[in-house]
């Protein structure tokens, strides 16, 4: 019988290759790995210290800040990670929308992909409350109220509060959501995600499809090994990412402005609503779409379509023969661009004079990204 | 004290990527030839060399001196060696 070698133990028996031209956009999903690593350690240790009851929780949380060892720091590390794991997300989605990523046969990748992007938002969500700020408390109140639109709003809204407004059972609710059922779906979706890509191979930024799959174990032409070559390449990547990430961590904590909030270091009063409630730098692209249709039930149908969308790609792109790398890139970009004006616009407080502005940059918004499927 | 923090990582960080190259190089997932080789090593003696301005320790600066050094001549050994079988 043959000894077992310290590499297979490490690296497993089959051998992975990748294409030789990938460039630095294929780093983002090694990076979303490692980032998601630090999430769930950093997450584990948060709990063993907070207490998931409403007298409790935000002085469990100011406990963590100023009496444990290190634990403002694996605190911040767990605060800020949310947002470089949003960050990391949309680069690699933006790198899957540039190199359609989500054509045949890589589609189930993709669908995959897809599912966890609107798993981790959720995720998100649920750990929004768990700090039992002020911001927290109306933040997770506006944005549970978003069911209400629905037929049987009232039922589901009491569903998933467990109670008739937001209070302890809601608490733990979401805490049992956040920490135990979402990361557990996460851990086997990342796992799939993963297999599906191996069984097709990655793609390339280039024009020609590159076969990267051999049946002797020898490397297919213009591949390279996945071990080491790009592995060291995703190896520099992560040291570079986290020394950035420790940058923002240690000199920047707020983010500038976009990472802390200072009305959730008052702890949650259900009898005092604050005056400007601002959402997630993430999740303000969806916020805007939101609040920009006056009709509560069209505005949660367009929320969900801007949802939905990404599960269109594959198909639309079966749609249209004629695609041009050029036009496609371009119209990826001014996208990417209409993203970003509607996660500025969800961050500001709106006046009647952004609120026809933002119409015109929604519609443009979705009829963008159906041209981008198409050419 | 927030810079100290941030170059006890960055350092942290350098010895990481020192001990992950030499760990291949050991279970032979790489070659010692190797431009990723040198040009890791010289990234990380440079990591640990931003720590030590921090805390100061002379021999640990000249360990990592000479070390960034001689992996800059590996960088050029190996790019040497490949333009001429590319030739």
């Amino acid at each position: 019988m043959n000894k077992p070698k310290l590499k297979t133990v490490f690296f497993g028996k089959t051998k992975h290759f990748v294409p030789n031209n990938l460039n630095v956009w294929y780093v983002f999903g090694a990076l979303l790995l490692g980032a998601l690593a630090m999430q769930y350690l950093s997450g584990l240790w948060l709990a063993f210290y907070y207490a998931p009851s409403p007298d409790k929780a935000f002085a469990s949380i100011q406990y963590i800040m100023h009496q444990v060892h290190y634990g403002w720091l694996i605190r911040t590390i767990h605060t800020t990670c949310a947002s470089a794991i949003f960050i990391l997300l949309y680069l690699h989605l933006l790198r899957g929308l540039l190199y359609r990523s989500y054509r045949s046969p890589r589609q189930l990748v993709w669908y995959f992909g897809v599912l966890l992007f609107w798993l981790l938002m959720l995720e998100s969500f649920f750990g929004i409350l768990l700090p039992w700020g002020q911001t927290s408390y109306w933040g997770a109140t506006v944005v549970s109220n978003v069911v209400t639109a629905l037929p049987h709003g009232a039922s589901l809204l009491t569903l998933l509060r467990g109670d008739y407004q937001i209070s302890g059972v809601t608490l733990t609710r979401f805490y049992a959501l956040h920490i135990v059922a979402l990361p557990i779906l996460l851990i086997f979706l990342i796992q799939w995600h993963i297999r599906a890509l191996h069984q097709v191979g990655s793609g390339n930024p280039g024009l020609s499809p590159i076969e990267t799959r051999s049946l002797d174990g020898s490397c297919p032409k213009q591949c390279i090994p996945f071990f080491p070559e790009q592995a060291l390449k995703d190896l520099l990547a992560l040291i570079i990412f986290f020394i950035l990430f420790a940058a923002v961590l240690f000199f920047k904590p707020d983010g500038f402005g976009f990472l802390k909030d200072k009305l959730n270091n008052i702890p949650a009063n259900p009898m005092q609503t604050p005056e400007t409630i601002r959402p997630l730098w993430y999740l303000a692209s969806f916020y805007s779409i939101l609040r920009a249709i006056p009709n509560k039930l069209y505005g949660v149908l367009l929320l969900s379509t801007s949802v939905l969308m990404w599960l269109l790609l594959p198909l639309l792109d079966r749609l249209s023969k004629h695609k041009t790398q050029k036009l496609h890139q371009i119209l990826v970009w001014s996208w990417f661009v209409c993203w970003l004006t509607l996660t500025y616009l969800g961050l500001q407080p709106i006046t009647s004079g952004w609120v026809c502005a933002l119409g015109g940059i929604i519609g443009l918004y979705f009829f963008l990204f159906i041209l981008t499927g198409l050419l | 004290m927030n810079a100290i923090y941030f170059s006890e990582l960055v350092g942290l960080l350098g010895v990481l990527l020192i001990l992950i190259v030499y760990f291949l190089l050991q279970i032979e997932y790489i070659t010692a030839y190797s431009i990723s080789y040198s040009l890791y090593n010289a990234i990380g003696a440079l990591m640990i060399i931003y720590s030590l301005i921090y805390k100061w320790n002379l021999a640990s600066f000249a360990m990592e001196g000479a070390w960034f050094l001689l992996s800059m001549y590996g960088v050029y050994k190996a790019w040497a060696l490949r333009s001429r079988h590319k030739k």
